[in-house]
């Protein structure tokens, strides 16, 4: 079959130039020159300029930085670290729960922010000490760190979401609320893979006895209050749609600045940092972009992904069949590629088979949204994994691996019960769209 | 006289390596400067519209801003190693090649920038050509939104120079040792 072979093609091409240490946007840019100059035609290689102005001239990806230095000021200003010691307080009775407690600030610190690294980083910062120093098994306390982590990328804002929404030409707000019920799941799924493994193994995770006053519990919670409240004001208003997602990034963002500075959390240059770092992820991510806009562009033209679907679509195999393979697909992809590059190739090839068989691109884009959380936890190209080990120097890669790798069970799991009640997803969307 | 010549090489490269990463961090200025505006742009008009007073022209001027912002965040990002690499796969490489991976990957870069470069260039200077006005609310030529294009790219491809400039050091340093 033509179509498998220039997809092979591609992908050998890709972990050609990969191997070679050249970025990944510039690897599919380049394949994309050359693809069109030689297989369309030289002179249609303007389509790469083509589409950086036009995505660019874009109010959608206005958002794109916006939510960036949201999660960054909240980062930062040490407002989601807030997070930790509130749901720490509240849920350390539970068995492990100051790892469930971890999962719950990370599922909180979601709600501000679009990155999975940068979730896990700053809760990470906090929550991987504290466990340690309460006994916690470092596996545990890594691990369920970097699974938390991944829930940056599923409950709204998330920069990956974005990404899913301009290739596929899907609703960005509708992707945003189909986030939000599969991300509690999900952290409600973490959260019970923490109790099995201490329910079976306490020595793990010793019960904390010490009690903390009514007075500190208020305290606490008070200072996590204000990134509560910002959450709530996106989610919310995504829901009600009283702003557009753009319109929601820039109110999050002047939100963060503005409860950062009310507290006196942007001392020592925190505003300026927060802004170089939003301006290069927003070149990355942009570039990234274009890059794999660019190699579609060819793939499409040789007919990549149309015959792909037709062959199928037409396979005497039930539809859930061909969503397992592409699942399986993702998750072999995701130990070897970091999560926005799995995104930009797959998901152009796969997405016509999707719809031809019938399923809809926000239940799509949410189970793809999971496989790259996975991606970010499995070894060996593990984004979280490196992070944590970058926050907490004194953490092997080795443990946070091994205590990572139990997570992707109730992941997918999350994904079987995505594929058995696909309206877990696609329900908050359905009543706002 | 050698001598002499390795050290007026070392200058001009200083003065490289000093121009180059001064504009990507007046770039990097620039564009947190318009990141800062796109929020205040947007907030005031979804306020205004919000209160029975639309701002048509806000949603141009957030979008103009982001165009320069992309373009002049591509430099920095490649400077600050930001665009995303794979590591993994470097293990099937023959140790002697792997040593030549940061000129390859840096040559990469400049041979993909000058062919972005080189487009971008074409339609931005058909637009000079033309004066055409953009498709937006406000009267804004077509020109002044796509300029950037070309300047960030010539940037991107100048670190690029530079990034390879550096893995010739790092690789000449390993050599003496």
């Amino acid at each position: 079959m033509e179509a498998l072979l220039w997809f092979s093609a591609f992908i050998g091409a890709l972990v050609f130039l990969l191997a070679l240490r050249i970025p990944v946007a510039v690897s599919m840019g380049l394949i994309g020159i050359l693809g069109t100059a030689i297989f369309v035609s030289p002179r249609a290689v303007v389509q790469i300029a083509n589409i950086a102005y036009s995505q660019t001239w874009s109010f959608v990806l206005v958002i794109v930085p916006l939510f960036v230095l949201m999660g960054e000021v909240i980062a930062l200003s040490g407002l989601g670290a807030s997070l930790f010691k509130a749901a720490a307080i509240w849920l350390r009775r539970l068995p492990g729960g100051l790892a469930i407690g971890t999962i719950a600030a990370s599922a909180g610190f979601a709600s501000v922010c679009g990155s999975s690294p940068i979730t896990a980083a700053t809760i990470g910062a906090m929550a991987v000490p504290e466990m340690t120093k309460h006994g916690y098994a470092r596996s545990l306390a890594a691990g369920a760190t970097a699974a938390g982590g991944t829930l940056g990328i599923l409950i709204p804002p998330s920069v990956p979401m974005i990404l899913y929404g301009v290739i596929t030409e899907t609703s960005i707000g509708g992707l945003f609320l189909g986030g939000i019920l599969p991300g509690l799941m999900m952290a409600a799924l973490l959260s019970a893979t923490v109790i099995i493994q201490v329910t079976m193994n306490k020595s793990i995770a010793p019960s904390i006895t010490h009690r903390v006053s009514f007075t500190e519990r208020m305290k606490t919670s008070a200072e996590a209050l204000p990134t509560v409240l910002i959450a709530v004001m996106i989610i919310g208003s995504l829901y009600a749609g009283i702003a557009s997602p753009s319109e929601t990034g820039a109110f999050g963002a002047a939100a963060a600045v503005l409860v950062a500075f009310a507290l006196g959390r942007l001392k020592g240059g925190v505003l300026p940092l927060a802004l170089q770092k939003t301006v290069r992820t927003t070149g990355m991510f942009m570039l990234l972009l274009i890059g794999g806009l660019f190699s579609s562009f060819v793939l499409t033209r040789l007919g990549v992904p149309q015959d792909i679907s037709n062959y199928l679509t037409e396979l005497d195999v039930p539809p859930w069949v061909i969503i397992v393979m592409i699942n399986v697909l993702l998750l072999i992809m995701g130990m070897f590629l970091d999560p926005l590059s799995i995104l930009v190739i797959v998901v152009p090839i796969f997405l016509d088979t999707i719809v031809g068989l019938g399923y809809d691109p926000i239940w799509f884009g949410v189970i793809v949204t999971i496989q790259i959380e996975i991606a970010a936890i499995t070894p060996p190209v593990g984004l979280n994994l490196f992070v944590l080990r970058t926050v907490v120097p004194d953490l092997s890669i080795v443990d946070t691996a091994r205590g990572a790798i139990i997570f992707v069970l109730p992941m997918l799991l999350g994904i079987i019960l995505l594929m058995l009640f696909p309206e877990i997803a696609l329900w908050l969307p359905s009543l706002r769209f | 006289m050698w001598a002499d010549m390795a050290d007026s090489q070392s200058q001009v490269f200083l003065l490289f390596k000093k121009v180059v990463e001064g504009v990507n961090a007046l770039f990097t200025n620039v564009a947190s400067v318009l990141i800062a505006a796109i929020g205040i742009i947007v907030v005031a008009a979804t306020l205004a519209r919000t209160f029975g007073a639309p701002q048509m022209w806000a949603h141009d001027y957030a979008q103009i801003a982001f165009v320069y912002v992309v373009f002049l965040s591509l430099a920095p990002a490649l400077q600050a190693g930001q665009h995303v690499t794979v590591e993994l796969f470097e293990g099937f490489l023959p140790n002697a090649t792997r040593r030549y991976l940061d000129h390859v990957a840096a040559i990469a870069c400049i041979i993909f920038g000058a062919v972005f470069f080189w487009y971008l260039w074409k339609l931005t200077h058909r637009s000079f050509s033309d004066n055409r006005l953009a498709t937006a609310v406000i009267a804004v030529q077509l020109k002044w939104i796509q300029v950037i294009g070309p300047i960030g790219t010539l940037q991107f491809v100048l670190t690029a120079f530079l990034r390879l400039a550096e893995a010739q050091i790092r690789f000449r340093t390993a050599e003496t040792d």
